[in-house]
């Protein structure tokens, strides 16, 4: 029995040694600047945004007028790995993958003034594992 | 007890000898120099002065501007009518960047952890119809990039 319990462990021991936790972080551009909450629309125009947020990662036309996007993303990565010391078969793995980003999307019109803002920020918001 | 915390040690010892350390560096492009973006002149500093300060953008709006907001009637053959005439319905633009990106992971037998951090210089010129900076801006990021990652975040 004891001779058993000891194989058991350190067969356990050994696919512990072969398996592995991986964290990654993935950062792309800056945080967003700035409050979009004093964009006025039908006032504010596109010199304001530009020196209020800076050049934006998109500019997009609409057939109405131009878009600008900036955006700030991430990603969390974790997994977990069990695998067979001998075989190399993983016996279990789970993976997660966050992707969140914070966005502002500007809407003008062919005047150049803003007729449309939205803000959406879950980066935050984002669990540590 | 001893002994078991000499095997325990026994087998940490390992883990942290065959482990090891990662670092990259990405730089994509060049830098974009501040005191030539300080000498342009919103309404004065023209579209080839741009290409002579910083050479090539990596990108263009290449968008065509003739298609949207000409008026319908010119399409129409009225004797004495004068012909369409364009209108600049959008920005045109260049833009020039400047990427990098810090890579660090530290691989150890039981935990691996990674990092990825990119970020851009942006400078975006609009210019206006006749071919004059109608308005810019300039932003610098790469200078929040964490040195090392976790530890300088």
């Amino acid at each position: 029995m004891r001779v058993a319990r000891r194989h058991l462990l350190g067969w356990l021991l050994a696919a512990a040694l072969a398996s592995g936790c991986t964290v990654a972080r993935y950062y792309q551009d800056v945080p967003l600047r700035g409050d979009p909450s004093v964009l006025v629309e039908g006032q504010s125009t596109k010199s304001d945004v530009l020196r209020l947020f800076g050049p934006p990662q998109q500019i997009q036309h609409q057939t109405d007028g131009d878009t600008f996007v900036y955006a700030y993303e991430r990603t969390n990565y974790s997994s977990l790995r069990i695998q067979d010391p001998i075989t190399r078969i993983n016996w279990f793995t789970y993976t997660r993958q966050l992707e969140n980003h914070d966005k502002l999307v500007v809407l003008f019109d062919f005047a150049g003034v803003v007729r449309g803002v939205a803000v959406d920020r879950h980066t935050q918001d984002m669990p540590v594992l | 007890m001893r002994r078991r915390i000499g095997l325990l040690i026994a087998g940490l010892l390992p883990a942290v000898c065959l482990s090891g350390c990662v670092m990259g560096r990405v730089y994509r492009d060049h830098p974009l120099d501040e005191v030539k973006i300080a000498s342009i002149q919103r309404g004065q500093t023209s579209k080839q002065e741009i290409l002579d300060l910083f050479g090539p953008p990596q990108e263009i709006d290449a968008r065509e501007l003739t298609a949207i907001g000409v008026p319908f009637e010119p399409f129409v053959s009225r004797r004495g009518e004068k012909p369409p005439v364009e209108r600049l319905v959008a920005a045109r633009y260049f833009r020039y960047t400047y990427t990098r990106a810090n890579a660090m992971a530290v691989i150890l037998i039981l935990f691996n952890y990674g990092e990825f951090d990119q970020k851009s210089d942006n400078l975006v010129v609009f210019f206006d119809g006749d071919n004059k900076v109608e308005d810019f801006a300039f932003r610098r990021e790469t200078d929040q990039l964490p040195r090392y990652g976790f530890w300088s975040r």
